[in-house]
């Protein structure tokens, strides 16, 4: 993002915060110094820490004090109280319950937002924040002595939102929306009313294309996934229906509103990142990422207690608190043993858990012809070798034989590795490779292990020579797009997998299929036991 | 600011508001499930639905709302009270209550009330979202991401329609009647069977594609947003209008007639399309039966059925991950074999 296109963001968010979100990216610097003390001085902010509990936002009881006072004591909650631009500190931490609220608070637009974002590779500020957000700043993109120029105290920050442009720049910039792959129609509306916000900071009464084509930079650009067509093919190639033809009355508008998209397509092309695509199918990933972090608080493992008050999920520790306030008591003056249990803040304990972090190991194996002939026995010692590291990690591990026309899961998940070296030495060779039924059916067992709070990984040996289809019928081609099709599902998943490649000779096809599964390659021949343990290691992460 | 999008006023979404409408007539459909893109405006939809709903009678004094008409759902608590301390009955809004995908256990079933224990030296129960729920909408954003822990509690509540408490030394129960709404991305996680089984109907929400309907979205949102007093107020009387039918057919459900043909066709349906046990059929003929009642139809018809169908059915087929097209489709090829229109 340019410097003159942030300028132009920081302007229109300061002139109509509430309700509306901005996202600040990159670690602490000058810049983002230098833009929270502008905006400070036109708009009240209000910083909030990353510990901000979920009570403290939407209000609740005060325990320490209503154990003091005897009765309930209420304590307001920050979004009980309208009327500030909140600043989230580490945004990209901010969990589900809390950026829930922070959310329903900026949709009833008596706050607005500005996010903190310091995440690097996968951390993103979550996704009910980040679909409020009509802006997002890059901060490595800003020069050190960046000073935004912004509207003057007093003037700044109207209640209400802009008026609406007019019809053919509402048209361009849905338009443009959809083109961008950008389906939600809150950001369409936010584009709008950036468009006229844009015009009125340059002094015009109505949004011109310029206008129009600035809101898409700043507002579509960021939300973007997919590359616009090339401007030869006006229509977006993935939607099912076309764009609707103008209404018949104003035949000649259509001119103007293409080659206003067009324009606005074409500023917005220019901002796009050149990885768009990369950042794909990583959504998964994420999704399951932040569940496992929600899962973290307050389950799990017990491990006796603490002292804490319970809230914001942790749960009181009853036998704890009474043991930690038995011996005060006398002191607290309670003599006559009649009265009742006198307690202080400091008495409460809550239960600590350690979360759950056990991994299921799935071995799909492939057993078919063309690798009983030759490799199968490497194959099973190579298993066999990880099952003894799994028994190490209390790991529990499932074993998966793919030959002939289906995949079976031979050893469902079990915490027993010797049983699956028994089902290991009798698993029989021979017949066709259904390799789309084993992944198929690894990413089921995976789906389970989820479900069971394990952190799936899966370990596929083949040779990547798929000659079934995933209905049974043989022939090497569509076995192969079945296989790869099934792969692509696996990787959308975002479990974890290891592909261990035992052709004879090592050639593209393994290595294509661990791409299009999103795993570790590793070739037998010069997998010795060592290499495979450090790369299991390694995708246990 | 106060005021909920007027449900009349929604553009788009019709699938999703017919299910929503249907499960509302009959709550014994079961839940509704919408699957679909970030950004399509579901949880707008369920929440103007609960402000169109008809408002309900609830007894005095009850923290479960219970239902003063049906004295066999009432909670423990109701039933010890005497009776005339239940009147007059309170006048309230349906309630529509956000499941968030981090809540505690105690948060949703309900727990041993802490300050009472603590200050008071009492042993109270404090309720939970499941009781602040009942007879009305339990909302689960994201549901497919729901922790798995809170995936059991829901389903054992959705089937029984009551809440039992066993813990902290409380031992209670309470009715959770609640109409389940699920949304999410289907791409972020699947549901569980158990619970997939919870939702009667089921949908892909999708966002439309036509530029004059997003053009015609982003200008109605504007308008709600600039003055929401007055577009509620414009939208009013369609509101009044759809609430008489929604009570209309309320009324008219018990008497609505479904021929012997019909339900053999609907049985030949989930024949031909392998579901699995009986909750299919039900769940298809009481929602053609609501359909028919809000069409103010005295009879279900074959139509009936075929309309309800794609989304009674979509979520409990056997899955086939391979197979081409996907559950709607197959829906709509065994539809022009067992129900040719």
């Amino acid at each position: 993002m340019m410097a003159e296109d942030a300028a132009a963001a920081l302007h229109c968010f300061a002139a109509a915060p509430f309700g509306n979100a901005l996202i600040l990216h990159g670690p602490p610097c000058p810049a983002r110094d230098a833009i929270l003390a502008a905006l400070g001085n036109s708009l009240p902010l209000r910083r909030l820490p990353l510990h901000t509990g979920w009570d403290r936002l939407t209000g609740g009881t005060d325990i320490g004090r209503s154990i003091t006072a005897g009765r309930m004591v209420r304590q307001p909650g920050i979004l009980e109280a309208p009327g500030s631009v909140l600043v989230l500190a580490s945004a990209e931490r901010w969990d589900g319950p809390r950026a829930a609220s922070l959310a329903a608070a900026l949709d009833d637009g008596g706050f607005g937002l500005i996010a903190l974002d310091e995440g690097v590779a996968d951390e993103h500020v979550p996704a009910a924040l980040a679909e409020r957000a009509a802006f997002r700043i890059a901060l490595d993109s800003l020069a050190e002595d960046f000073v935004p120029a912004l509207p003057a105290p007093g003037l700044a920050a109207s209640a209400a939102p802009p008026a609406l442009p007019e019809p053919d720049i509402i048209t361009a910039l849905v338009q443009a929306a959809l083109a961008l792959g950008v389906w939600s129609p809150r950001a369409a509306l936010m584009a709008t009313r950036v468009a006229m916000l844009a015009a009125a900071r340059a002094g015009r009464a109505t949004a011109s294309p310029e206008d129009a084509a600035l809101a898409a930079r700043l507002v579509l650009a960021h939300r973007a996934t997919r590359m616009p067509a090339p401007e030869d093919e006006a229509s977006p190639p993935e939607p099912p229906e076309q764009p609707d033809p103008p209404p018949p009355d104003e035949p000649d508008d259509r001119d103007g509103q293409g080659s206003i998209a067009d324009r606005v397509l074409d500023a917005v092309r220019v901002v796009l990142p050149p990885d768009l695509l990369q950042n794909q199918g990583k959504t998964a990933r994420k999704a399951g990422q932040a569940q496992a972090r929600a899962r973290a608080r307050g389950h799990g493992r017990p491990a006796g207690s603490r002292p804490g008050l319970p809230r914001d999920g942790l749960r009181l520790d009853l036998i704890g608190t009474l043991r930690a306030a038995a011996p005060w008591q006398r002191l607290r003056g309670r003599h006559d043993g009649m009265g009742r249990l006198r307690l202080a803040r400091d008495d409460l304990r809550v239960r600590r858990t350690i979360p759950r972090s056990a991994t299921a190991t799935i071995f799909a194996v492939d057993a078919s012809g063309s690798q009983a002939l030759n490799r199968l026995n490497e194959a099973k010692g190579a298993v066999e070798h990880l099952l003894a590291q799994c028994y190490i990690r209390r790991d529990s591990v499932a074993l998966i034989g793919f030959r002939g026309h289906t995949a079976e899961t031979l050893l469902p998940p079990t915490r027993a590795p010797a049983r699956a070296r028994a089902c290991l030495a009798l698993m029989p060779g021979g017949g066709g490779t259904p390799l789309a039924a084993g992944i198929a059916c690894a990413r089921t067992l995976a789906e389970q292990a989820v479900r069971r709070g394990e952190a799936p990984l899966i370990v596929l040996l083949t040779d990547g020579k798929a000659n079934i289809a995933a209905d049974g019928s043989p022939g090497r081609g569509r076995a192969r797009e079945d296989a790869l099709r099934e792969a692509n599902l696996l990787r959308e998943s975002g479990f974890d997998s290891l592909l261990i490649d035992t052709a004879q000779r090592r050639d593209t096809e393994g290595e294509a299929l661990a791409r299009a599964m999103g795993a570790r390659y590793l070739a037998l021949p010069r997998a010795d036991a060592a290499a495979l343990s450090r790369a299991v290691s390694a995708s246990r992460g | 600011m106060t005021g909920q999008f007027p449900f009349t006023a929604i553009v788009g979404q019709d699938a999703l508001r017919r299910a929503l409408l249907l499960v509302s007539i009959d709550p014994l459909i079961g839940g509704v499930l919408a699957m679909g893109d970030r950004g399509t405006g579901k949880s707008t939809v369920i929440r103007a639905l609960a402000a169109l709903l008809p408002p309900m009678q609830a007894n005095a004094g009850c923290r479960f709302h219970c239902d003063p008409a049906a004295p066999d759902t009432w909670c423990s608590e109701c039933r010890e009270r005497p009776k005339k301390s239940l009147r007059p009955a309170r006048t309230l809004p349906v309630p529509v209550v956000d499941l968030p995908l981090g809540a505690t256990e105690d948060r949703v079933v309900g727990a041993l009330d802490l300050e009472a224990a603590l200050a008071h030296g009492k042993t109270a129960f404090q309720p939970g979202l499941l009781a602040r729920a009942n007879r009305g909408l339990l909302y689960v954003d994201e549901v497919n991401l729901l922790d798995d822990h809170l995936v059991d509690l829901l389903i054992d509540v959705a089937a029984s329609g009551e809440n039992l408490i066993e813990r902290e030394g409380l031992s209670l129960r309470h009715p959770a009647r609640f109409v389940l709404v699920g949304s999410g991305n289907p791409e972020e996680g699947e549901l569980r069977p158990q619970l997939l089984d919870r939702f009667g109907l089921s949908l892909d929400v999708r966002t439309p594609t036509e530029i004059a309907l997003r053009v015609e979205i982003i200008r109605r949102r504007d308008a709600f947003d600039r003055d929401r007093a007055a577009f509620i107020a414009r939208h009013a009387e369609a509101e009044a209008d759809l609430r008489q039918r929604i009570l209309a057919a309320r009324a008219a459900l018990p008497a609505t007639d479904m021929p012997d043909a019909v339900l053999a066709r609907a049985a030949q349906l989930c024949v031909a399309l392998g579901t699995d046990g009986l909750r299919a059929e039900l769940t298809l003929t009481r929602a053609a039966r609501a359909l028919a009642a809000f069409d103010g139809a005295s009879t279900v018809t074959e139509a009936h059925i075929r309309a309800v169908a794609p989304d009674a059915l979509r979520h409990r087929l056997r899955r086939a991950a391979t197979e081409d097209g996907g559950a709607t489709a197959r829906i709509d090829r065994a539809l022009a074999e067992v129900l040719p229109a």
